[in-house]
């Protein structure tokens, strides 16, 4: 009899996708310590409790396949958890594609079709679970503990119990009282100090007679320490450690500080397995304190929109106050408002600091950690390196670093794509590997940090690096630059010519094949989001991805500058420098505009040319120009613009579908005053710069010295 | 046409300004009939064009547009409406037609396709149009000076034609470029 | 003055179900909380006519909560709706026996929580 509520609400799909999250970030872990031999039953535990709760979930709401494979899981599950069966790599297989369908299902329903059934998986996994271990040795016998306790455990909590005695470890009761309001915290302290001697259990509430509120618990773990070191770690005043024998004499010891002499005979003898700490993830970050990624019950899920209408607003009272603050000019000049216009000021000042304050906190808001990306890039890297048939280990740290949810969510094609090339061709098969003298297991690590107001992405591998002398060939072949010129290229320049498109070399099955497919579409991804991409690379020792990104897209701070009177902004973030320059200054070499900075050469763009902007009959021709100085990677170019307006906040704003693709063109901003002003993707331009020279370049002058 | 600020408003309020003989033959027909469909009609170069009711999200006053490089003649470039920057084409340039001097009766049409705002400038509006499906026909070739390819379709009111623009081929993204992006080749 | 009731339950769609048909259905105030020690500590503040939980949840699990609720003078004898995905669980039975006056299995429909709900308020419930 099934609840039929038709269409599963948002807040179903919203609580669904937040398990099959949690669910899949336990199943990484459990992976990664599988591998290395013993994992954390906690995890298995917890896994059985996401897929748990998704089967009560969707039965509820009317997914009826949803709740059908979760079925299936949880009794998988079960007999993992609870030791019948093996957790072996084939099971974990088995889990990770259920994730996988999870999310379709999921999307299927948020798109309202139809949901599709997974009936091979599902027959895959009831033959899992069939497959029980025969019996092993008989159960240890739980008889120190009375029947009273061990009637109010669960099934699977009597389970962990015989589990650690057949480890060889020693039970215990750890007494303790709380004061009721504060339960949380008292606990939280204990268990972590617990959890550093073993396996937490169960904790049995009863109620203190003497005092309404306070609490009692007692808590039931299993640990190899002896009594003295675990009193001595975990004691503390209203503390008390007792073990409990498994043998029938022992007593009931709810207060005693200690427990009489320990007699306990483990009813099976040998361990069979050496006891393991818990082994956390390949993180080279700081260690996280367990529950640190999955504590979200003080969280609220937010559609963009609505953070994207409030961004608006903010960015219009930005732009309002500014506007106040240039409209009180005049005022100044009045007699006699001296005192009014002061206290106006004062207030327009506490404003603007409370604007920015907001500003700053809607952003936040917005902010995401790139975890949620990683850990999809994990999965992916799992499922590559067995297609591919090549061992691959992905190091991830400082999946705590924030971005602007968009930028994520922009990334993670990008990053898939990379991650996929570097598998496919950056890391060499296992035997190869080892006939190098490497590590049979290819290595990626994944990195993110904040670097002053940017993010930087890295993506490195050990693999067999690009023979970038092979690219530059192939460049040439391809006619991409002649002969002479290309010598004349640095290993970044040459590098940069993967990410023209089609840029693969099949002729070859060299280091260099296959890796272009896709980079000149992840470094448009990655430019529309006012970010850059760095190479660097060591044939034989593994190549190097860095992505250079902005925190924040909405807001930016920017350049004003005017050329042909025309008004532009260019992103702060991108502009190195900005100086004056005088026409004699100027030289031409090869046709294009340079001048000498600081004993280098920087190349010109002037942006009325690049942009064909027309000029008034009558506009003097100017004997000074301003260049905004803006980089590429290595590249360097000069923007020359007539004037530099300032700079400030500007909002963004997405140019529509009709406009998004014009060469040069980022979005367009609001700036001060209310006026809609473009702001120039500067990447682009670069780019242009290099493959298509300056219109200017029709006289042939020989460089002045 | 009374010139207020929210014309849209108005012409919604109004309703009954074209009112055919047959409308008085049945009675109140609106009521009657459910089919019929309204267009706003409006002229360009001397010509009468239509859009349907429903892609239609305003009728403003013309706005300062900042012009965009790069994009084709008929661009005039983007514009804040509503907190939205949108593009504005002229619709002169865009038909092929020989571009008019802006009057007061200039008017910027919001139309809303696949989700976004755009705006196209008209000569001026002329009013509501109700139209029965009978009255529809498939358009020939083209019409003046204006491609086939932009009409959906010719509708006949009073004793004049009015075309029906397609707006998938009137504001299709791949023509707001200038060359050397690839242009779509026009029949 | 509405009667209150003790909803334990970690997932948020299933609160707002088994809430939602508890406000409509009567003059009831629900006090919602996430896992056994939140339970806990809201117990001692207030007389509840009403407690409904989960069996299985981590830390203190439903049975243990029951069995506290029963044990404690104050609340003991509070009706205990106890909800589990599986009636034939092992666990469901373990709760009965610390003392839950009833139980359902998840899915249930509006109309059996409702009949769960009479029945164990009803002026003649067996005391466990």
């Amino acid at each position: 009899m099934s609840q039929e509520t038709g269409r599963p609400s948002s807040e179903f799909l919203s609580e669904a996708s937040e398990v099959v999250e949690s669910f899949s970030r336990d199943l990484l872990e459990l992976d990664a310590q599988q591998r290395k031999g013993d994992y954390d039953p906690d995890l298995l535990n917890a896994a059985f409790r996401a897929i748990h709760s998704l089967k009560g979930l969707s039965s509820l709401f009317g997914a009826a396949p949803i709740a059908a494979l979760s079925h299936a899981l949880e009794s998988a599950l079960d007999s993992l958890r609870l030791g019948r069966i093996p957790l072996s790599q084939a099971a974990l297989d088995l889990l990770f594609e259920s994730v996988d369908t999870f999310q379709r299902m999921l999307a299927a329903v948020g798109a309202g079709e139809d949901v599709p059934r997974a009936d091979a998986l599902l027959a895959q996994i009831e033959a899992l679970a069939k497959l029980e271990a025969s019996a092993a040795a008989p159960p240890p016998t739980l008889a120190g503990l009375d029947d009273a306790v061990l009637g109010v455990l669960t099934e699977y909590e009597e389970h962990r119990l015989r589990e650690n005695l057949r480890l060889g470890r020693k039970l215990y009761r750890v007494h303790a009282s709380f004061d009721l309001m504060a339960i949380d915290v008292g606990i939280e302290s204990l268990k972590n100090k617990m959890k550093a001697f073993g396996e937490v259990i169960t904790y049995l509430p009863s109620a203190d007679a003497s005092a309404e509120d306070r609490i009692d618990l007692d808590i039931l773990m299993g640990s190899d320490a002896s009594l003295e070191q675990l009193t001595a770690g975990v004691g503390e005043d209203g503390v008390d450690v007792a073990e409990i024998a498994t043998e029938r004499e022992e007593a009931r010891p709810m207060s005693e500080p200690s427990a009489p002499a320990p007699t306990a005979r483990v009813a099976t003898e040998t361990r069979l397995r050496p006891t393991a700490p818990p082994v956390s993830m390949e993180d080279e970050g700081p260690s996280q304190p367990e529950l640190s990624l999955r504590s979200v019950s003080q969280t609220v899920r937010v559609e963009l929109s609505r953070l994207d209408h409030l961004m608006n607003l903010i960015g219009e009272l930005g732009v309002l106050q500014a506007s106040l603050v240039s409209s009180l000019e005049p005022l100044r000049a009045l007699a006699g408002t001296a005192d009014v216009s002061r206290e106006f000021r004062v207030h327009l000042r506490s404003m603007d600091r409370k604007l920015s304050l907001l500003q700053q906190g809607i952003l936040d808001v917005r902010m995401v950690p790139l975890g949620q990306v990683f850990d999809k890039l994990a999965r992916v890297v799992r499922k590559l390196g067995r297609e591919a048939d090549k061992e691959v280990r992905l190091n991830i740290s400082g999946a705590d670093t924030e971005l602007d949810k968009l930028i994520v969510e922009e990334l993670s094609d990008p990053l898939m794509h990379m991650i996929r090339n570097c598998i496919d061709h950056g890391i060499e098969p296992s035997q190869d590997r080892k006939d190098a003298g490497k590590p049979g297991v290819g290595r990626i690590d994944l990195r993110a940090f904040q670097k002053g107001n940017r993010v930087v992405i890295e993506v490195e591998d050990d693999g067999r690096g690009m023979e970038w002398r092979e690219i530059r060939q192939t460049a040439v072949r391809r006619g991409l630059v002649d002969d002479a010129a290309s010598r004349e290229l640095g290993m970044p320049e040459v590098l940069d010519f993967i990410f023209v498109p089609g840029f693969t070399t099949r002729e070859s099955a060299t280091s260099v094949s296959g890796r272009g497919v896709g980079m000149d579409v992840v470094k448009t991804n990655i430019a529309r989001l006012s970010g850059m991409i760095d190479i660097d690379t060591s044939p034989g020792r593994g190549t190097k991805f860095a992505i250079t990104l902005p925190v924040t897209l909405a807001i930016i701070q920017a350049l004003v500058i005017q050329s042909a009177r025309r008004t532009y902004c260019i992103p702060l973030n991108s502009v190195l420098e900005s100086i004056m320059v005088q026409r004699s200054e100027i030289r031409t070499i090869e046709g294009h505009e340079v001048i000498s900075l600081r004993g280098k050469t920087l190349p010109l763009l002037h942006l009325d040319r690049i942009f064909a902007l027309a000029r008034g009959k009558g506009e003097r021709d100017m004997d000074r120009f301003y260049v905004v100085i803006v980089g590429l990677a290595q590249h360097r170019v000069g923007l020359v613009v007539d004037e530099l307006l300032g700079q400030q906040d500007v909002v963004i704003k997405p140019l529509g579908r009709a406009l998004r693709a014009v060469p040069g063109i980022a979005g367009a901003t609001e700036i001060a005053g209310g006026r809609t002003v473009l702001l120039l993707d500067v990447s682009k331009l670069v780019e242009e710069s290099i493959t298509r020279p300056d219109k200017s370049a029709d006289r042939r002058e020989v460089a002045r010295a | 046409m009374p010139e207020s600020k929210d014309l849209w408003q108005t012409l919604l309020a109004s309703g009954e300004i074209f009112a055919t003989e047959e409308d008085y033959e049945h009675g109140y027909v609106r009521e009657v009939r459910g089919d019929l469909e309204q267009y706003i009609a409006f002229q360009v170069a001397g010509e009468t064009y239509g859009v349907s009711i429903g892609q239609i999200a305003e009728i403003s006053k013309p706005m300062t547009t900042t012009e965009v490089p790069r994009t084709a003649d008929f661009v005039l470039g983007i514009a804040n409406v509503r907190g939205s920057v949108i593009p504005v084409i002229d619709a002169a340039a865009r038909l092929g037609l020989s571009r008019r001097p802006r009057t007061r009766s200039s008017r910027v049409l919001i139309v809303r396709h696949e989700g976004e705002l755009h705006g196209i400038l008209i000569d001026s509006v002329v009013g509501v149009v109700p139209i029965a499906p009978e009255h529809l026909e498939e358009a020939p070739g083209a019409i003046g000076g204006t491609r086939g390819d932009f009409i959906q379709s010719l509708a006949r009111y009073e004793d004049s034609l009015l075309i029906v623009l397609d707006l998938d081929v009137l504001l299709d993204p791949r023509d707001f470029l200038s060359v050397p992006a690839p242009v779509r080749a026009k029949a | 003055m509405a009667d209150l009731v003790l909803l334990v339950e970690d997932s948020r769609a299933v609160r707002d179900f088994v809430g939602s048909i508890l406000e409509l259905a009567g003059d009831y105030e629900v006090v919602e909380v996430e896992n056994g020690f939140d339970a806990l500590r809201a117990l001692p503040r207030s007389e509840f006519v009403l407690v409904v939980t989960d069996v299985n949840m981590p830390d203190v699990n439903g049975i243990e909560l029951t069995r506290f609720i029963r044990q404690s003078p104050k609340h003991q004898g509070v009706p205990i709706i106890v909800i589990s995905t599986d009636a034939l669980h092992p666990d469901v039975q373990r709760a009965m026996q610390a003392g839950a006056s009833a139980f359902l299995a998840k899915p249930f429909s509006e109309e059996e929580f409702l009949a769960t709900l009479a029945k164990v308020r009803s002026p003649n419930r067996v005391e466990s």
